[in-house]
C-alpha cells in the first residue's frame, strides 16, 4: 500500500461507518420490528444489498465481495445496538377494559333478559306465555328442552370449529362448518321431533295435536338456538340482542292481536313455534350468506369431514351432556307425583327466577377469559425459557384468583337472588311463595351459580383444545342430576328433591372442571403449545 | 420421465414470478409427466393457472389453518400412524433434538449433511407415528425447551411465551415431512425452502436426483420477512437458524444448482454450494407473447408491472415520479400488480395523496395481459428491493422497450447495456434515469430494439426449456450410471 491511500482507507472506514449507521436506522425503522437487527454477516450483507450496496460499490470500497464487506460493517453494527429484552409491561387501563369486559360479557345473557321483558310486556315471548293450559304447556316445555339438549350438540361443534377457523380468519372454513352442522342440526331436530311426537302420543298417551305441538317446540326453538350458534361465536351480541328483540316482539304481536291474550287451541302455539322457527331459519340463511361473501367464492379443496367431525365430536358431547344436566330436574320435577308427566307450575317458576342468580357471573367469567390471552402474550414477556416454572405459576395464580373472583361473585348473587326471588314469585305464580318453592329456588340459584363457574373452568380448558375433563364433568352432572330425579320419580320424593339433583349435580359439574383446569393451568406453558 | 415440481407460497395458487416460470416449465415439456407438489400457507386455495394434462397431479400441503393434518391430506399421510410414548422418547425426541441443536448453532456451524440426516431420520419415524400426536407431546416440548435453554443468548433474551410461538411455527414448518413423498425420477425444487423438504428426504432416504431452481435467495427473502413481521428477536432468530438449516441442507441435497441468474451464485458460494454444482439457466419468454410495438403516442408513461408489496418497493417508484413529474410534465405511471398486502397498499395510496400525484400515478391492479401493459408504455421500470431474474424486466425488453431497474439480484445481468440500473431505495438517482429516457425518445427508442435482440438471443422460452430438458436428462442419465 502506497503512502497516499491511507487518504483513502480513512474515506474507507468513513463509508463503512456510513454503512453501519445506515442499517441501524434502518433496523430502528418501524417496518423492522420491535427489537430488531441484524445478527451476522449474512443478514447485514441483505441489508446492505437492500440499501443499494451493489458489487460496484463493494469494489469502490476495495472489498472484493459483498460478505467481506458486511463483515467489516457487522462488528460496528454490533457496536451501535445491543441486544435488548422487549418487556411490555401490562396495560395500565385494565379497569376501564375489566369494566367494558364484564359489559360485553353480561350480553351473553342478553337474550333471556330481553325475553323475560317480553313475557312481561306482552304476556308471551318467544316459547313462554302465561295463562296456557297446561296440557299444552307441558308438551311445548318438552320440546324446549330436547331441543337445547339435541342443538347444544350442534352449537358446540360449530363454537369450537368457527373458533378456530375465525382465527386463521378462514371464512370460507367458517361458511362451511357452520352450513355442515347447522343442516346437520336441522335433521337431527326434525328426526328428534318425529321421534319426540311419536313417544308422547304412544308412550305419554298424549292426544295427537298436543304431541305435535312439543314436536313443532322441538324444531323451531331448536332451530332458533342453532341459528345463533355462529353469531355467538363471532361474538355479534348486538345482532343477536336485536334478533331476539325482534322475535320477541313477532311472538307477542302475535299472540296479543292473533290470540287476544290467550292461547287456548293447540294450533296457537303452534303458529308461535312457526315464528320462532321462521325466524331462525332466516338468521340461518343470512349468516350462510354473509359468510359466502366474506369467504369470497369458497375454496377448491374440500376438508376430510371425519377428521374434523372428529376433533368436533367431544366438544359436541360436552354441548349435548351440559344441557341435558339442567333439564333433566324440570323433567322429574313433572313426574314426581307419577302417572304422566305435568308441568310443575310452582317447580318451572322458581327455577325460572333462580337463573338470574347466574347473569352476574356471565360478565365476571367474560373479564376473566378476556383477560387471560392479554397476561399470556404481554404479561408473560418478563419470564426467559428458563423460567417456565415462574411463568406456570403465574398462570395459576391468576387462574386461582379468577376462581376465588367468581365464587366470591357467585355467593353475592346468590345472596341477592333468593330474598328478591321471595319477593318476585307472589308477582309472577300468582299466589305467595311456599317454602318448597323457595327451597327450589336457593338450590337451584346455588345450582346455576356453580354451573358458571364450571363453564369458566371448561372455557379455559377448552381454550387449550382439552376437552376430556369437561365431558367427564358434564358426564358426571347428568349421573348425578339424572340419578336423584329418578330415585325421587320412584320414591314419590318432595316437590323440591330434583332441585337438589340439580344442586349436586352442577357443583360436582364445577369441581370436576375446576380440578381439570388446575391440572391444565399448572404446566399452562406445554399445554398452551400443545393447544393448536 | 416423472419429476416432482415443488413450490412455495406459489405455483398453481398464487399468481407471480416464480409461479410464472413453473407454467412455462410445465406446458413447455409436454413429454415430462409432472406431480406438482404445492405448499402453501393455508388450506382455501384456487387455481391460478390452468394445468396441462401432463401435470398428473397436484399434492397440497397446507402448514397453517389445519387442527390435524388429517383434515387435508389424510390421502397423502403415510398409513402407520402409532401413538406409542416409548417409540417417542427412544426414538423421536433425540432426533428432535439432535435438529434443534443442530440449528441452534446457527448456519456456519451447521452441518448440512447432518441435517439432512436427521431430517430424513424424522420422515421415515413419521412414516410410522402420529405427526400431530408426537409434536404435541409434553415430551417434544421439554426437548425443545432444553435446547433453547442450554444457549445462553436465548436463555437470557427468549421469553417462554415466544418459545412456545417458535416451537409451534417449527411443527409448522416440518409438517411436509409427515407427508409420503410421491416417486419420481428428478425431484425439482423451485426454491431451497420448506419445499425443499420432500426433496431432501427423497435424496437421503431414496438415492434420487434432486434439481434446485434458485430464483430470489431463499434465506435473502426470508430474512427479510421475518424482520419486516416484527416477531421478537429471539423468535426471530430461531425461526432464521432453522431456515438456514433447511437452505443448507437444499444446497447439500441438490445434485444441480440452478439460479435463475449468475448474481445468486455468490450467495450460494457463501452457503457452501461448490462451484461445480451450479448451472445458471435464466428465466425465458414467448417473443409470440411479448411482441415488439411502436410505443403509443399518448403522453410519455413509465409501466411497472410487479406485486405491490415490500420487496418491489413501490414507494420508490412513486416518490420517483415525484421527481420526474417536475422534469417531465404530464408523465403518467401505470403500476401493474396484485396487492395482496392491503395495509402497504395503503400506504403506497397514501404517499400517492401526500406527493400530490393523484393525477400521475395510477395503481391498476392485477393483470393478465402484461404484454398488453407494456405496450401501452414508454420505458420499463422496476424498483425492487431483492429480486432473483425478474420476469417484468424480460418481457419488458422482449416488447421492445427500455428499462430502467434498481441492481438487485440479477436485473444487472439482464438489462445489460440496454437500459439503466440504479441503487435501490434512491428515487432521486431512479427518477433521475427515467427522465433521461423519457426526455430523449431517439435513445428510448434505439435502446427499446437492442432490448428486444438481446432479449431475443438469451432469455427466449425455448432456449429456456432445453436448457431445463437437458439437465433432467443429465440428472438421470448421471443416477443411471451411478
Amino acid at each position: 500500500m502506497m503512502i497516499g491511500d491511507f487518504g483513502r482507507l480513512e474515506e474507507r472506514d468513513h463509508a463503512i461507518e456510513v454503512a453501519a449507521r445506515s442499517i441501524v436506522s434502518l433496523c430502528k425503522q418501524d417496518r423492522f420490528g420491535k427489537g430488531w437487527r441484524p445478527k451476522g454477516v449474512d443478514e447485514v450483507a441483505i441489508l446492505l444489498e437492500t440499501l443499494g450496496y451493489s458489487q460496484e460499490i463493494v469494489e469502490e470500497l476495495w472489498y472484493h465481495d459483498l460478505f467481506a464487506l458486511a463483515a467489516d460493517v457487522a462488528a460496528l453494527v454490533d457496536k451501535y445496538v445491543a441486544d435488548e429484552r422487549v418487556d411490555d409491561r401490562g396495560d395500565p387501563s385494565w379497569f376501564i377494559r375489566a369494566c367494558r369486559d364484564y359489559a360485553v360479557g353480561s350480553l351473553y345473557s342478553g337474550p333471556w333478559v330481553v325475553a323475560v321483558v317480553g313475557l312481561f310486556v306482552f304476556g308471551a315471548a318467544l316459547w313462554s306465555a302465561f295463562d296456557t293450559p297446561a296440557d299444552l304447556v307441558v308438551t311445548a316445555s318438552l320440546g324446549v328442552f330436547a331441543a337445547l339438549v339435541v342443538s347444544g350438540f350442534f352449537t358446540q361443534a360449530i363454537a369450537r370449529k368457527v373458533t378456530f377457523s375465525l382465527f386463521q380468519d378462514d371464512h370460507a372454513m367458517m361458511n362451511r362448518v357452520s352450513a355442515r352442522y347447522t343442516a346437520r342440526g336441522a335433521l337431527v331436530l326434525l328426526a328428534s321431533a318425529a321421534v319426540l311426537s311419536a313417544a308422547l302420543v304412544l308412550v305419554g298417551g298424549f292426544p295427537l295435536q298436543e304431541s305435535l305441538l312439543g314436536g313443532a317446540y322441538l324444531l323451531a326453538s331448536g332451530i332458533f338456538q342453532l341459528s345463533l350458534a355462529t353469531l355467538y361465536t363471532l361474538r355479534r351480541f348486538g345482532t343477536i340482542l336485536g334478533i331476539v328483540a325482534v322475535t320477541v316482539v313477532l311472538s307477542g304481536i302475535v299472540f296479543r292481536l292473533g290470540f287476544h291474550g290467550d292461547v287456548v287451541k293447540p294450533w296457537e302455539p303452534m303458529v308461535q313455534a312457526a315464528v320462532i322457527g321462521a325466524v331462525g331459519i332466516a338468521v340461518i340463511a343470512a349468516t350462510a350468506r354473509w359468510l359466502r361473501q366474506r369467504s369470497g367464492g369458497g375454496p377448491v379443496g374440500e376438508p376430510w369431514w371425519p377428521a374434523i367431525d372428529e376433533s368436533v365430536r367431544p366438544y359436541a358431547i360436552f354441548g349435548g351432556l351440559y344441557f341435558l344436566a339442567i333439564v333433566l330436574d324440570h323433567v322429574a320435577a313433572g313426574l314426581l307425583h307419577g302417572g304422566r308427566i305435568v308441568y310443575n307450575a310452582r317447580y318451572e317458576i322458581a327455577a325460572d327466577v333462580a337463573l338470574f342468580a347466574a347473569v352476574p357471573l356471565t360478565g365476571a367469567m367474560n373479564v376473566a377469559l378476556e383477560r387471560l390471552p392479554p397476561l399470556i402474550v404481554g404479561g408473560a414477556a418478563q419470564y426467559a425459557v428458563g423460567e417456565e416454572d415462574a411463568f406456570n405459576r403465574r398462570i395459576t395464580r391468576f387462574f386461582a384468583r379468577s376462581v376465588g373472583a367468581m365464587a366470591l361473585a357467585a355467593v353475592l348473587s346468590w345472596l341477592v337472588v333468593v330474598p328478591l326471588g321471595d319477593r318476585l314469585l307472589p308477582h309472577v305464580g300468582g299466589a305467595p311463595a311456599d317454602p318448597t318453592e323457595m327451597r327450589v329456588l336457593a338450590l337451584a340459584a346455588a345450582a346455576y351459580a356453580a354451573l358458571m363457574l364450571g363453564l369458566y373452568a371448561c372455557q379455559v380448558q377448552f381454550f387449550l383444545s382439552r376437552p376430556a375433563v369437561p365431558l367427564a364433568a358434564a358426564a358426571a352432572a347428568v349421573a348425578v342430576c339424572g340419578s336423584v330425579g329418578a330415585w325421587a320419580v320412584i320414591t314419590h320424593a318432595p316437590d323440591a328433591t330434583p332441585a337438589y339433583g340439580l344442586c349436586a349435580g352442577t357443583m360436582l359439574f364445577a369441581a370436576v372442571a375446576l380440578g381439570g383446569a388446575y391440572r391444565a393451568v399448572r404446566s399452562f406453558a406445554s399445554t398452551y403449545y400443545a393447544a393448536y | 420421465m416423472r419429476v416432482v415440481l415443488l413450490t412455495e407460497g406459489t405455483y398453481p395458487y398464487v399468481r407471480g414470478g416464480v409461479s410464472t416460470w413453473c407454467d412455462d416449465l410445465v406446458h413447455g415439456l409436454p413429454d415430462v409427466e409432472f406431480v406438482v407438489y404445492a405448499i402453501v400457507g393455508g388450506p382455501q386455495n384456487r387455481l391460478e393457472y390452468p394445468l396441462p394434462e401432463n401435470v398428473t397431479r397436484v399434492l397440497t400441503v397446507p402448514l397453517w389453518g389445519v387442527e390435524s393434518l388429517r383434515e387435508y391430506n389424510h390421502l397423502e399421510l403415510a398409513p402407520g400412524r402409532a401413538r406409542d410414548a416409548r417409540a417417542l422418547r427412544s426414538r423421536f425426541v433425540p432426533v428432535f433434538r439432535a435438529l434443534l441443536e443442530q440449528i441452534a448453532l446457527g448456519m456456519q456451524a451447521a452441518a448440512p449433511g447432518e441435517l439432512a440426516a436427521l431430517l430424513a431420520e424424522l420422515y421415515a419415524y413419521f412414516r410410522e407415528h402420529d405427526y400431530d400426536w408426537t409434536m404435541r407431546r409434553d415430551e417434544t416440548w421439554r426437548a425443545a425447551t432444553d435446547v433453547l435453554n442450554a444457549n445462553p443468548w436465548h436463555q437470557r433474551f427468549m421469553t417462554t411465551i415466544e418459545a412456545v410461538e417458535t416451537l409451534r411455527s417449527i411443527y409448522r414448518y416440518l409438517i411436509p415431512l409427515a407427508i409420503e413423498v410421491p416417486q419420481a425420477d428428478v425431484y425439482h425444487t423451485s426454491a431451497s425452502g420448506l419445499c425443499a423438504l420432500p426433496a431432501v428426504v427423497a435424496h437421503e432416504g431414496l438415492g434420487k436426483p434432486v434439481l434446485l431452481t434458485e430464483h430470489g435467495v431463499y434465506l435473502r427473502e426470508r430474512v427479510l420477512a421475518l424482520a419486516r413481521a416484527g416477531f421478537p428477536m429471539s423468535d426471530r432468530t430461531v425461526k432464521k437458524n432453522f431456515f438456514s438449516g433447511i437452505v443448507r441442507a437444499a444446497y447439500h441435497a441438490a445434485d444441480a444448482v440452478a439460479p435463475v441468474c449468475a448474481y445468486n451464485s455468490q450467495w450460494e458460494a457463501f452457503y457452501g454450494v461448490p462451484e461445480e454444482r451450479v448451472r445458471v439457466i435464466y428465466n425465458g419468454v414467448d417473443p409470440a407473447r411479448f411482441p415488439a410495438v411502436e410505443p403509443p403516442a399518448g403522453p410519455p408513461t413509465v409501466v411497472s408491472v410487479a406485486r405491490i408489496d415490500p420487496l418491489k418497493d413501490p414507494l420508490t417508484l412513486i416518490a420517483a415520479a415525484a421527481v420526474v413529474r417536475q422534469r417531465v410534465p404530464g408523465v403518467r405511471f401505470d403500476l401493474w400488480g396484485p396487492a395482496p398486502d392491503l395495509e402497504y397498499l395503503r400506504e403506497c395510496e397514501a404517499l400517492i395523496e401526500e406527493l400530490g400525484l393523484g393525477e400521475t400515478v395510477r395503481l391498476c391492479g392485477a393483470t393478465a395481459n402484461p404484454g398488453a401493459a407494456y405496450a401501452a408504455g414508454h420505458v420499463v421500470a422496476l424498483s425492487s428491493v431483492s429480486e432473483g431474474f425478474p420476469y417484468s424486466v424480460i418481457e419488458g425488453m422482449m416488447c421492445g422497450r427500455p428499462v430502467v431497474a434498481t441492481d438487485v439480484g440479477g436485473v444487472r445481468e439482464a438489462v445489460g447495456a440496454f437500459g439503466t440500473v440504479v441503487p435501490p431505495r434512491r428515487p432521486d438517482r431512479l427518477g433521475e434515469a427515467l427522465v433521461s429516457l423519457l426526455s430523449d425518445e431517439e435513445r428510448a427508442r434505439e435502446l427499446g430494439h437492442a432490448a428486444r435482440g438481446h432479449a431475443l438471443e438469451h432469455f427466449s422460452r425455448v432456449t429456456f426449456l432445453n436448457n431445463y430438458r437437458a439437465l433432467y436428462g443429465e440428472l438421470t442419465q448421471a443416477l443411471v450410471v451411478a
